[in-house]
């Protein structure tokens, strides 16, 4: 069965370079470059995994984070943060993400996060 | 000696006497023992002027022994005039009293013993006749008045020291009676010796103090002296005189207290001096500190502030103000920035005083303005609306006004101080703030141009975080493109050009890094997340990673053998390691070794990098934790030169410290220490 996984980042590239990577390795991934964006995806229906960026036009990704945690019908989906302050990590963990990448990322990292996630979802 | 004797007296002349009751045997040896046990010098020459006889006391006297029929007129060894003349002896009153047969009442001669000791004398000689009325010698009586002439010289002098004393020097009676009074006094005090003597010494006492002379005079009558007594006397003017007290008991022979002696000394001069001398001390210890204060100020305000309350102290204002000579949007005001000794209320409500022709001339003109009684200024009660100084305002008789001027010339603003006393302000106090307003000026300036230079930092370091966060998302695309890139190609070129890209993105993903840590640390936004864990457990993944990242060197550890527990942010501690571990690498390309070492006191681990490489010299050694700082031999090395002052940055963050030692040509160590974690 494939796994769903929304991706949220306002950087164009950004999305279509982790949209091919998780694509290539048989995931379904939904781009948004909104915080506006996303919250229509996820009324819709829930994904398996929440990739954010932290600092969104219109929203932060830790606050995005903390609300998807402490709702019940998403807390158990595994969420990762991305910035490109090093400083977000500890606070990511606050945010009670599942995983945090500092950009840039190394994609083979990332690749293997993403799949342990979402198998130990 | 006695023996010796001759007889010196007939039996006639004894019965002349009238003592003829006595026999004439009884009679001679009584006298004889009355004239040599007398306490009086007595002694008798012949006609040829050869002692005949002498007393004991005239030896004692003498302090020596005449030989009686060889020495002549005087027992003495020496004989002179009072003056100090020496005296012929057949001129001595003995001889002339013989030859001109007529005695000599009293007078004075100086005697010089063996000892050279002098005694003054009172001399009596007498012609001795016999019962025909014929001379047949002389004798002499001689009163010692040593003691008696000493005392009066004394005496002389110790009237001469009072006279002269520029002191009051006066006696009294238990009773507080005056019995003597120097010139001295007279010039202190001003009544002369007649006006006082016999009067109470109360005259000389202010009515607040009188209590004052009764504890003075117990204290005397139980013996005691009073020393430096500091109080106040009045004089005949009616002026009250501060003068240093000594009050000692006079006694009689019989050690009774019979009254008291007192020395006064004027001081109000010195008590001006020492004000003087005070007050100058105490101003110049203000202008120090105000000196020192605003030179390491740097913020405007506090400087004002500061300045004006310490001129509004110096110059002992009921209130100071400093107004910034600036144009609000009336059009007319000045601002006041700082207020010293009245509230603030106190004049917020008045507005402006710019426009006032009193208030002017400090701005427009720059000059200092200096005025005993401003009521009486031509120019006051110029300023409409209030015209006098406003109702509720703090009264303002004396008015001092200094500008601060700017190097440029501009008056930036002005120094004002009132107090409700006519002339409070003396020239001393105008150059005082004069000088304060100078030392302000520059301050202010220089207050300004770290105020830009600190908006202009702050401003720099705010772009440098925004742009190295925005730099890092095209990083991103690049390195993942790169990366996926590098496993689709198959020629073994293009992957090494791939993986040659790829070093390069990641060199420059981490001078962005550095960049912004360096931003963040000057904001003050560098944040520590910190965890307990060994320091070897560090040193081990570093090594590792080194292990993949560098092929040149080999990275030498000795592990201590136990646990070192560091409270740090680990990935700080990391960036910390790396950057010491590859400029070891980086600045030693002729060797292959770097050792790591690791040492520990009880509360201190200590991590030193060692290398074999190019060295530092002393002036390098001094910069390279600074900011940008490069070694300039190693041009051919990349890198911005932050990383070293961003590790001391973190390091010190931690508590800890670091430094580095190094020769030229002989390699570096770094090493840093940071605290143990107690346990």
């Amino acid at each position: 069965m494939k796994k769903y996984i929304y991706l949220v980042d306002d950087d164009d590239n950004i999305r279509m370079l982790i949209e091919y990577l998780l694509g290539d390795l048989g995931f379904e991934v939904s781009g948004y470059g909104t915080a506006a964006g996303f919250q229509q995806g996820i009324e819709k229906a829930l994904p398996d995994l929440v990739i954010l960026d932290i600092i969104l036009p219109d929203g932060n990704g830790l606050e995005m984070c903390r609300e998807l945690k402490s709702n019940q019908a998403t807390a158990h989906i595994p969420v990762l943060l991305m910035s490109a302050n090093l400083d977000n990590k500890m606070i990511a963990k606050a945010a009670l993400a599942d995983g945090f990448f500092s950009k840039p990322f190394d994609i083979n990292d990332f690749a293997e996060k993403v799949q342990q996630k979402i198998a130990a979802a | 000696m006695r023996e010796t004797l001759s007889p010196l007296f007939s039996e006639e002349q004894i019965g002349e006497s009238g003592m003829d009751r006595l026999q004439p045997g009884e009679t001679n040896h009584w006298f004889k023992e009355l004239v040599n046990d007398s306490p009086v010098a007595i002694y008798s020459c012949d006609k040829q002027g050869y002692i005949t006889f002498f007393n004991q006391a005239a030896a004692t006297l003498w302090g020596r022994q005449p030989d009686c029929g060889e020495d002549r007129w005087c027992g003495s060894w020496k004989i002179y005039y009072p003056n100090g003349t020496p005296m012929i002896l057949d001129k001595c009153p003995m001889a002339r009293a013989l030859i001109e047969n007529m005695p000599d009442e009293g007078e004075e001669v100086t005697i010089e013993r063996p000892d050279h000791t002098f005694r003054n004398l009172l001399v009596f000689p007498r012609p001795l006749l016999d019962n025909r009325n014929v001379i047949v010698g002389v004798h002499n009586t001689l009163v010692d008045i040593t003691e008696q002439k000493k005392g009066e010289e004394k005496q002389a002098i110790l009237s001469a020291i009072v006279e002269s004393s520029d002191d009051a020097i006066i006696s009294k009676t238990l009773e507080g009676i005056i019995t003597s009074w120097n010139a001295g006094a007279q010039k202190i005090f001003g009544y002369t010796e007649e006006e006082v003597l016999g009067k109470s010494i109360l005259i000389l006492i202010p009515n607040a103090l009188r209590t004052e002379e009764n504890s003075i005079i117990s204290d005397i009558k139980a013996g005691k002296k009073v020393d430096h007594f500091h109080t106040m006397r009045l004089a005949k003017s009616g002026k009250q005189i501060p003068i240093s007290l000594t009050v000692s008991p006079i006694k009689d022979r019989q050690g009774r207290i019979i009254g008291a002696s007192k020395i006064a000394r004027d001081i109000s001069e010195r008590l001006d001096t020492e004000y003087t001398i005070e007050q100058s001390a105490q101003r110049l210890g203000i202008l120090n500190a105000i000196g020192k204060t605003i030179s390491e100020k740097l913020d405007g305000q506090s400087i004002l502030q500061l300045v004006t309350d310490a001129t509004t102290r110096i110059t002992g204002a009921d209130f100071g103000a400093f107004f910034y000579n600036t144009v609000d949007e009336h059009g007319d005001a000045c601002m006041l920035l700082a207020l010293s000794g009245a509230p603030l209320e106190a004049f917020e409500k008045f507005g402006i005083p710019q426009n006032t022709s009193v208030f002017f001339p400090a701005f427009s003109s720059g000059g200092v303005a200096r005025i005993d009684d401003i009521r009486k200024d031509p120019r006051y009660g110029k300023n409409a609306p209030h015209y006098w100084v406003p109702k509720g305002h703090p009264p303002v008789v004396s008015y001092l006004a200094v500008p601060l001027i700017a190097s440029s010339g501009a008056v930036i603003g002005g120094l004002f101080f009132g107090h409700p006393g006519p002339a409070m302000f003396t020239a001393e106090h105008e150059d005082t703030v004069v000088s304060v307003a100078s030392q302000t000026a520059v301050a202010l300036e220089n207050a300004k141009l770290f105020d830009e230079v600190k908006t202009l930092s702050a401003k720099k370091d705010g772009f440098i975080a925004l742009a190295s966060h925005e730099l890092k998302t095209p990083l991103t695309t690049i390195k993942g493109y790169l990366q996926i890139l590098e496993k689709k190609e198959t020629e073994t070129a293009g992957k090494l050009f791939i993986e040659r890209t790829l070093t390069q993105v990641n060199k420059l993903n981490s001078l962005v890094s550095d960049l912004f840590d360096i931003s963040k640390i000057e904001i003050g936004t560098l944040q520590l997340y910190c965890e307990t864990f060994d320091v070897r457990e560090l040193i081990f993944e570093i090594i590792e990673t080194f292990h993949y990242l560098n092929r040149t060197h080999q990275i030498i550890f000795r592990d201590p053998g136990r646990a070192l527990f560091i409270e740090a942010d680990k990935q700080r501690m990391e960036q910390v390691m790396i950057n010491l571990v590859s400029n070891a690498i980086k600045y030693s390309p002729g060797a292959n070794i770097v050792r790591i070492i690791v040492e520990h006191t009880d509360t201190t681990v200590t991590v030193k990098i060692k290398d074999e490489g190019i060295g530092l010299s002393p002036i390098q050694k001094k910069k390279i934790f600074t900011r940008f700082y490069r070694a300039e031999e190693a041009s051919d090395i990349a890198g911005l030169g932050l990383g070293l002052y961003l590790t001391k940055e973190i390091i010190e963050r931690h508590h800890g410290t670091i430094d580095v030692s190094s020769e030229l040509g002989e390699g570096s160590e770094f090493f840093f220490s940071l605290p143990l974690k107690s346990t």
